[in-house]
């Protein structure tokens, strides 16, 4: 493990100097708001030594080529919304926060392109993009919070990637400040390139272990002008854990999103949200998202899948196809991680992903996982993408600690012999290191290290995250 | 039962935008949708249906694509629509609209009741439910939070007020306007959108209505907005409905319709006579007041001529106490014709809201709803009435063609002045008729838990810095730990953290509290213009650099989510050391 330089008066002066007064915190109550993200265990908290808050990529330079002189951890960070403990400051050391780099640099409607900086807000650039009839469609779900500097750290996914793919399908060009200081930019404009390595998509998920991203070009889209929502509630799980097989390889259509919600999740997502589905004593609910650019296309749609949901057991099928119903649907939807968070404090959050037809083995095996252990498994997530979040929490406190590691080692192991993989859009980050040889032998994780020694051979950035001790 | 539904199409939130030439919302490129309050309207159409049976007949005015909106309702489950269309109906004001919706629903045979939403996210006036309920002559209901069919085959209805709440039970036919909190509106289901596919819809123009050509459109519209933002507008000066300039010479100019409650004369209507007063500088010669009250304590009548009243009339009937605006309505009307003032104005309470449009169809003049400034136009003399529109991203000025001008005033924006010395005439009429309600049963029931935002003297408020719903409840605790009332941002409103009556800003309410704490809120001006007057501003923010630093008094930077409960942290402590 590498020693890193405890922070001096000396580099706080160096670091005021490069950003401004205004940009170096190093007051103990502001540095707490960057000792952790959104990942509840508060286990997972570390202090940074000072906050740095550049305006420029220059000014990201100079504080990369003085860290890594003085071999001292830098840990970038985004709004701090993840959830895998990515953004926190493992060494202690340097917090770089991006939020100030925020500006929507162009927006280029001919090539249907936009290059943005990393703090900007990510519906900011839907905002934006609205009035060109554009947008930008690998958003994920806490919509008003991250930034897409973050999105692309962590490769996040949300809930349109079963038609729409992740942030990295929109990622097309990157600039970034590699750990040693230097400017360096990969792709850009275009949308194929095998010119070299696919550089581009080794920093998209690469949780800012290989460079700071500074500069981003990202591909948009027509903006659809219709949508439509259909919400589902089915007494029998299995049909409907089997909807992604139906619809998308059965029935040959692509929906935005296949999400799914188990009674459990969506108890704690009504109490949160103060809203109820109908039929809420169902056994789970199943949400499609329809769009496209015409209105009787989108109608058709949904009236062929909703005639499907029925004939496999939907015991109704409700439309929302304008701005208001649509988003009643879904505010109940979005609810439901929070609300587990807060309900659930001692908890195992997971974000695995698997080939979808593998669903429901997954979902029956965490039943009978839940009956052994005595758990409590509120499922929910993006069933037409195979990532589904599945909590699993103690109802006996007590032996919770014990518990744990046991039911980590099933689960894991399940989820790799149905060739699944750790996460699927939150990241490995802090909270999933130790996991990682489940899922790949010592040679691959090898190979990983050796790939992180070239970007960053002082292994500065990012310490103690992504790869296992 | 036969239920009529008045829905509107808005364009979605955030996406308004007004077309500089014709001061009027501009509907195309901008996607429209159900005004979202329609929905309620709607649910509880659909469920005094379910209990009772009967048929729900849903109308809309506007262009062709609300069409759209039509067909969700009867996907909802309604049985008929109707949509009123024609360029000729373009550009129409409240006024205009509502005589044409009470005149598709004057020719139905039989019509039990008449639904509307609170207000339009667009418009935002709330007067289309009373002025069609004026033009029909049938009792009002607005800001209804409860209706249901009694046994007896009565119509139970209870409604919200700024001091609690009434409820009233009449015989049908009447017209309410429901909040948002009356019911949780349905989804349609797939085989509801299958049949309102297949549904007729009868389309409706100027000619198959019995309806006045110059009643509707921009032509027939009495009020017009004359500038938006800094976009100078060409008016055409017609006058409708001219007033005799000598008789004028010989009464009030400005009458200001004021409130009762419990023998007390509301603060609102010591602001609205400040207005009053303000015009007069401007050169209006006498502001008249109009109380109307069961009865009134001692000095409150002396009391209001120090707030400005030139003229004071104070009548006296328990009907005024039992808000039921119908009938009052016709003894204001009475006064307004012996007065006849070129200018009314009232507050835009509850009260306000209601009866003022109730009036205005009357009188065949225009209203402005929920003014925050006047002016008196140099060149004609006339009120300039100026409000915020869309969401309170502009400002508009509107000027009303025909007499009398009127219009509301929100509550809090202007500062109620005491003039000792200030001298003024009082007239009284004693009134024993018995004025007969309908009203079955009238309760008022005074709601003392209820921390009126707009009169507490402590405002705490959360914003979108705060990101979810239960970070919010840390507002509340501390507003709780402080007896304060609980405001909150647009975002946060929008977020569905909060209520929208707890709204601060120009799309809000307008708080003027002595100490105002805001967490998470960064200050934008739509929300600085509701707060701005507090007497002293402390701000929780993490951005150094928000807008909200720029107004507060004592600022905090930092994540509000933690700083908050540290403060209620140290509130306890420091109550349990008071009590030790």
């Amino acid at each position: 493990m590498s020693e890193f330089k405890k922070i001096s008066s000396q580099d706080i002066t160096f670091f005021r100097s490069v950003v401004g007064e205004q940009g170096v915190t190093t007051e103990p109550e502001a540095l707490k708001n960057y000792s952790r993200d959104e990942t509840p265990d508060p286990t997972l908290r570390r202090f940074p030594e000072v906050v740095i808050k550049p305006h420029e990529t220059t000014e990201i330079q100079a504080i990369m080529h003085y860290c890594s002189q003085n071999t001292i951890a830098v840990t970038p960070r985004g709004a701090g919304s993840g959830l895998s403990g990515g953004a926190i400051p493992a060494r202690g050391g340097v917090v770089l926060s991006l939020e100030r780099m925020n500006r929507i640099l162009e927006v280029d409607h001919e090539n249907l392109m936009v290059v943005v900086e990393p703090g900007v807000i990510t519906n900011e650039i839907n905002r934006k993009l609205k009035p060109y009839h554009l947008f930008y469609a690998g958003y994920p779900m806490s919509l008003e919070t991250c930034q897409i500097g973050g999105n692309i750290a962590e490769n996040a996914g949300g809930g349109k990637a079963v038609k729409y793919g992740v942030t990295g399908t929109y990622v097309r060009g990157v600039e970034f400040v590699t750990a040693s200081g230097e400017l360096l930019k990969f792709g850009g404009k275009i949308f194929k390139d095998v010119s070299s390595y696919d550089i581009v998509h080794l920093l998209v998920g690469s949780e800012g272990t290989l460079g700071i991203v500074t500069r981003i070009y990202l591909k948009v889209l027509p903006l659809p002008r219709a949508r439509a929502v259909l919400l589902a509630p089915f007494d029998d799980p299995a049909p409907a854990l089997h909807l992604p097989v139906t619809i998308l390889s059965e029935m040959g259509m692509t929906p935005a999103s296949i999400e799914y919600m188990n009674h459990l999740s969506l108890e704690y997502g009504y109490r949160f949200s103060n809203h109820t589905y109908p039929f809420p004593e169902a056994s789970c609910h199943i949400l499609l998202e329809i769009d496209g650019q015409e209105e009787e296309v989108v109608y058709r749609e949904y009236d062929c899948l909703g005639e499907r949901l029925f004939q496999e057991g939907a015991k109704e099928v409700f439309v929302a196809d304008n701005a208001v119903a649509i988003e009643d649907i879904w505010r109940i939807r979005r609810a439901i991680p929070e609300a587990l968070h807060l309900a659930l404090p001692q908890e195992i959050n997971e974000d695995i992903s698997v080939p979808v037809a593998s669903i429901p083995e997954l979902v029956t095996f965490v039943e009978h996982l839940g009956q052994e252990f005595h758990l409590i498994s509120p499922i929910y997530g993006h069933l037409g993408d195979g990532n589904l979040h599945i909590t699993l929490a103690g109802s006996q406190n007590d032996q919770w600690e014990e518990k744990e590691p046991l039911i980590h080692e099933c689960f894991y192991s399940k989820v790799a012999s149905l060739g699944g993989v750790l996460s699927g859009e939150h990241g490995v980050g802090f909270k999933r290191r130790k996991y990682l040889p489940y899922f790949y032998h010592p040679e691959e994780i090898n190979l990983l290290r050796r790939l992180k020694a070239a970007f960053d051979p002082q292994g500065i950035l990012n310490p103690d995250k992504v790869l296992p001790d | 039962m036969k239920i009529v539904v008045c829905i509107k199409q808005v364009p979605e939130i955030g996406e308004a935008r007004i077309n500089p030439v014709t001061g009027t919302l501009d509907r195309s490129e901008v996607p429209l949708t159900i005004n979202p309050i329609d929905l309620h309207a709607l649910e509880l159409a659909l469920q005094l249906k379910e209990q009772n049976g009967g048929e729900i007949l849903v109308i809309s005015m506007g262009p062709g694509s609300a069409e759209k909106i039509l067909r969700e309702a009867l996907a909802l489950g309604c049985d008929d629509a109707r949509l009123i269309t024609g360029k000729e109906f373009a550009a129409s004001d409240t006024y205009a609209t509502s005589s044409v919706l009470a005149g598709a629903i004057g020719i139905l045979p039989a019509v039990d009741l008449v639904i509307a939403g609170e207000k339009a996210i667009d418009g935002d006036t709330g007067q289309i439910g009373p002025e069609v309920a004026a033009f029909l002559d049938l009792p009002i209901f607005s800001y209804v939070i409860d209706f249901y069919l009694t046994p007896n085959g009565h119509f139970h209805i209870e409604r919200l007020t700024e001091r609690g709440s009434q409820s009233v039970e009449i015989d049908p036919p009447c017209v309410v306007t429901v909040t948002k909190g009356i019911n949780v509106p349905r989804f349609p289901t797939l085989h509801g959108k299958r049949k309102a596919r297949q549904k007729i819809i009868q389309i409706l123009d100027a000619s198959s209505l019995p309806i006045h050509r110059e009643r509707i459109g921009l032509e027939g519209s009495p009020t017009r907005v004359v500038k938006v933002e800094n976009v100078q507008v060409e008016r055409k000066g017609i006058i409708l409905r001219d007033m005799d300039e000598v008789e004028m010479e010989n009464s009030v100019e400005v009458l200001i319709l004021g409130e009762v409650f419990e023998g007390k004369v509301e603060q609102t209507t010591f602001q609205a006579i400040a207005v009053g007063q303000i015009l007069h500088q401007k050169g209006i010669r006498k502001v008249g007041v109009l109380l109307g009250s069961g009865h009134l304590n001692d000095g409150e009548l002396d009391k209001t001529i120090h707030y400005g009243a030139d003229e004071l009339y104070y009548l006296e009937n328990p009907v005024f106490d039992s808000l039921a605006y119908h009938v009052t309505a016709r003894l204001i009307l009475q006064k307004v014709n012996f007065l006849r003032p070129s200018i009314i104005l009232a507050a835009a309470t509850s009260q306000g809201t209601t009866l003022m449009p109730y009036l205005a169809a009357k009188l065949h003049t225009g209203l402005t709803a929920d003014c925050v400034s006047f002016d008196i136009d140099p060149r004609d003399g006339k009120l300039l009435q100026i409000r915020p529109a869309i969401g309170g991203n502009i400002m508009a000025t509107i000027k009303t063609r025909t007499l009398p001008q009127m219009a509301t005033i929100r509550p809090n924006t202007f500062l109620a002045n005491y003039f000792p010395q200030h001298l003024g005439r009082i007239t009284l009429e004693k009134d024993p008729t018995n004025y007969q309600t309908g009203f079955l049963k009238n309760q008022l029931r005074k709601d003392e838990n209820s921390l009126d935002l707009t009169e507490a003297r402590v405002v705490c408020s959360g914003g979108r810095g705060l990101k979810n719903a239960h970070n919010f409840t840390l507002v509340e605790q501390l507003a709780q730990n402080l007896g304060a009332a609980v405001g909150a941002s647009r975002a946060a409103v929008e977020q569905g953290w909060i209520s929208y009556p707890h709204q601060v800003g120009l799309s809000g309410k307008t708080v003027s509290p002595e100490v105002y704490i805001c967490a998470g809120i960064s200050g934008a001006l739509q929300h600085l213009a509701g707060m701005q007057t507090s007497g002293s501003i402390v701000a929780i923010n993490r951005d150094p650099e928000a807008q909200i630093f720029r107004v507060a008094d004592l600022g905090l930077v930092g994540d509000a989510c933690e700083i908050l409960p540290l403060i209620i942290d140290g509130l306890n402590r420091r109550k349990k050391h008071v009590r030790v």
